[in-house]
């Protein structure tokens, strides 16, 4: 009885907790910076020429598997969706129908990563499930153009509501601490061992990227860092602290590595964390620039942001967060060489893994043997992305069988000679080459793969 | 907490400050592996290569002004160290050698003789137009000079065969000076670029070397002849250099310059050298002498090979497939393994990672 007691107590300061009454402040800076990083980020990709380069270059697109039905829409289409992009931006930033906006940017954001596997980067899938969160959350309650149609202003949400979006940053960070304890990240400083030297014509730190213990020190302070620094960023005492680290730590990402736009985000969202005070000050700060009148009248969040069905979806959504990840433990004990598992869980920066691949596509009847080799149908990121990642080498061996297919009436068989290096450790055979791939079953990857 | 990260600044710093004194030998100087590719393979081999040319022009010269055709083995001899000698430089398609694009304006083959005639016969063409890509430049030449063609047989004594001869030894001419002149300025551009992003020199060469390697070399010089496109049935004609019949003198000057463009020379750096200074042990050995073994076995078969690669490929195709797959071989070590070591992306599109 007195457990019951304990823990029905408990239960009830967890609850009361997250139903704190808070200022909506944190929210609404939280829209302006993922409103402006992310329009900065589109237009960088666009002023890149990078959707003529990467989409419309393309002939043949890697599609998901399971999202099949996702199709290259052309190249008035692709121009259409991220225009679209766009002006949802601007209406999420001015907080204008923002919820609406905020799905179509989530649904477009998403389609257009969908289309192209050869693509897929795990900042990206981070904004798609930021932006789905965001779709059911008060953002635009206050400092916006919805708060001036309306006439009301919802300056006071529930903790929960904050809480989520910290929650997701920190399973992010979470996770890709847990993929960094592996053998090769810990003890052999791999691969930073291959990619820091690489950096040594940097100005005065140069040299010292040459040297094994700075890679050593690297790998053992990112894996730290991410384990926990979530952990330090929700602690009053150690805030300040952490947010420096969050700086030096995306910054040195940033000059030492080609990842575009991911270090400025991972360090601009993070700002959440920080206290309501704060927040309000930056947001009274924010209002000076701008002519902003307060007539507005104060009034309780409506219910709907508080209803059961919106808080159903939310608990779905960071259950899947938490188990997703994890899948790759049901499929393989070595996911570097087989990567079932291996996407949409956090992984990054974590392998140097490189290839090659060419098909042999064999049709007995019409007594046609060809050597095909993927570089004259493909644009190169295909290529190179292709050639270790196994799921998209059995997805071109069946384009290339659909394709004959098309030409001559009879299924082919299609093998493929293919090697791959992990961690600059000397190429290996990669698939069995006397498979026949036009039948592979995407869940048996591992069975077409030669022993590491 | 401050306390904390003062002292492990200072251990970080000790520790470098060790390492200092004993293991300079780790760096690198890119820079220089840079610079010595360029002052000592790239332009040396673009003189070379415009010297032929002059040679080539003036050999010509004696034929047209004189009508000595005495000196048809001169012009001859003059046109196959030319097209040796390109060997040399063609896959270097990176600064100059890009912007004035010598390898799709100076080895496309196989070459048209249809277009070559109707072009002589007409006298009115744009050499550099998108249509004569394939009656231009090495390949036309070889025809012209080489073709037992009964209507191009009296070619010396017909002024309008000559002048398309001289048109295309111009075009070789100009186009190979301007490279090799805007190479003397590009050099310091090229060394300073010692990054290894996407654009980045040593990003341009490693995938120049690869991507002409493939597409070029295996496919274009040995595979596509030997049929590995059309069902194993040999495409003779699409030989480079078919006419002269030195396909084969050809494929092993290439492969040759490949060697000595990977280990540049004893007193400068190359990759060789990058290599054998990066950790990359391979199997029982290290990468970069494996990459080295695997040359000289192509460079070796290649020489043991008796005749022309065109009666090779009718009469010892088993063994021309055998060289092929070691060609092909060398792929995985200079496109898998190399840039893995280098950290070189294989890739010309500058997109992001993760």
């Amino acid at each position: 009885m007195q457990a019951m007691m304990v823990i029905n107590k408990a239960s009830n300061r967890i609850i009361n907790s997250l139903k704190k009454e808070v200022d909506i402040a944190p929210l609404v800076v939280f829209r302006l910076l993922f409103a402006s990083i992310m329009l900065i980020s589109i237009i960088r990709f666009i002023s890149y020429n990078w959707i003529e380069e990467l989409y419309i270059n393309a002939s043949y697109h890697f599609n998901f598997i399971g999202f099949e039905f996702v199709k290259f829409p052309g190249e008035l289409g692709i121009y259409i969706l991220f225009s679209i992009l766009i002006i949802s931006l601007l209406f999420i930033l001015f907080g204008y129908y923002y919820h609406i906006s905020m799905a179509i940017f989530f649904i477009v954001f998403t389609y257009i990563e969908l289309i192209e596997k050869s693509l897929y980067l795990n900042h990206y899938y981070f904004i798609s499930v930021c932006s789905f969160l965001l779709i059911f959350l008060p953002l635009s309650g206050h400092f916006s153009l919805d708060e001036k149609i309306r006439k009301k202003s919802y300056t006071i949400v529930n903790n929960w509501h904050i809480l989520t979006i910290k929650v997701l940053i920190s399973i992010v960070y979470f996770y890709a601490g847990i993929a960094k304890l592996n053998y090769d990240w810990l003890f052999e400083a791999m691969p930073l061992k291959l990619w820091l030297p690489y950096n040594s014509h940097i100005l005065l730190v140069g040299k010292y990227l040459e040297y094994e213990i700075t890679a050593y020190i690297f790998s053992w302070f990112g894996a730290l860092y991410d384990l926990t620094i979530w952990a330090f960023l929700f602690w009053d005492k150690t805030r300040r602290y952490a947010y420096f680290f969050v700086i030096v730590f995306h910054l040195s990402t940033a000059i030492l590595f080609q990842i575009g736009m991911f270090p400025y985000i991972m360090t601009l969202l993070p700002l959440i964390f920080f206290s309501e005070q704060i927040h309000i000050k930056i947001l009274n700060k924010i209002k000076s620039y701008f002519i902003y009148a307060t007539k507005k009248i104060s009034t309780k969040l409506p219910n709907i942001f508080n209803n059961k069905i919106f808080i159903s979806i939310i608990m779905l959504f960071f259950t899947f967060q938490f188990l997703f990840p994890l899948r790759s433990k049901f499929y393989t004990n070595d996911i570097f060489w087989t990567e079932q598992g291996y996407r949409f869980s956090w992984r990054v920066m974590l392998v140097e893994k490189t290839g090659w691949v060419n098909y042999k596509l064999i049709d007995k009847e019409n007594n046609i043997i060809k050597n095909i080799d993927p570089i004259y149908e493909l644009i190169d990121v295909q290529v190179k992305q292709m050639a270790f990642q196994p799921d998209m080498i059995i997805q071109y061996a069946k384009h290339l069988a659909e394709i004959h297919y098309k030409n001559y009436g009879t299924m082919p068989e299609v093998y493929v000679n293919s090697y791959v290096s992990i961690n600059g450790s000397g190429s290996k055979k990669y698939f069995k080459s006397d498979i026949n791939l036009v039948k592979a079953d995407y869940n048996n990857i591992s069975d077409y793969l030669e022993e590491r | 907490m401050k306390k904390y990260i003062y002292l492990l600044m200072i251990l970080f710093l000790i520790s470098c400050n060790e390492k200092d004194n004993n293991t300079n030998e780790d760096n690198f100087d890119r820079a220089k592996m840079l610079s010595d590719y360029s002052e000592n393979y790239i332009i040396p081999n673009y003189q070379s290569f415009y010297n032929s040319i002059i040679t080539l022009e003036e050999s010509f010269i004696i034929i047209n002004n004189n009508d000595d055709t005495q000196e048809i083995e001169t012009f001859k001899n003059a046109f196959i160290d030319t097209y040796l000698k390109w060997q040399r430089v063609g896959f270097l398609t990176y600064g100059p050698g890009e912007s004035n694009s010598l390898l799709p304006i100076f080895n496309s083959f196989p070459t048209s003789a249809q277009k070559i005639k109707s072009n002589i016969q007409s006298g009115e063409y744009n050499l550099l137009s998108a249509g004569n890509t394939d009656a231009i430049s090495l390949p036309a030449l070889d025809y012209l000079i080489f073709s037992t063609d009964e209507e191009i047989i009296e070619k010396y004594n017909n002024p309008n065969f000559k002048k398309y001869i001289s048109d295309l030894i111009n075009l070789l001419k100009t186009n190979t000076d301007k490279t090799l002149n805007e190479w003397q300025t590009f050099k310091i551009n090229f060394s300073e670029n010692n990054g290894n992003s996407v654009g980045s020199s040593l990003s341009r060469i490693v995938n120049s070397y690869n991507m002409y390697w493939e597409k070029d070399l295996r496919d274009g010089k040995i595979g596509i002849p030997l049929g590995i496109r059309t069902n194993g049935q040999p495409q003779t004609m699409r030989l480079e250099g078919v006419y002269s019949q030195k396909s084969l003198e050809l494929l092993k000057e290439s492969i040759k310059a490949y060697i000595d463009f990977f280990n540049n020379g004893e007193n400068s750096l190359g990759l060789y050298d990058y290599l054998n200074n990066r950790r990359n042990a391979y199997g029982d050995g290290t990468l970069h002498q494996k990459i080295n073994d695997n040359f000289n076995n192509i460079y070796k078969r290649l020489s043991e090979i008796n005749g022309t690669l065109e009666d090779n490929i009718d009469n010892n195709t088993d063994e021309l497939i055998s060289i092929y797959q070691d060609i092909q071989k060398q792929i995985i070590f200079l496109k898998v393994d190399m840039p893995a070591i280098l950290g070189v992306s294989i890739t010309y599109a500058s997109n992001d990672g993760d």
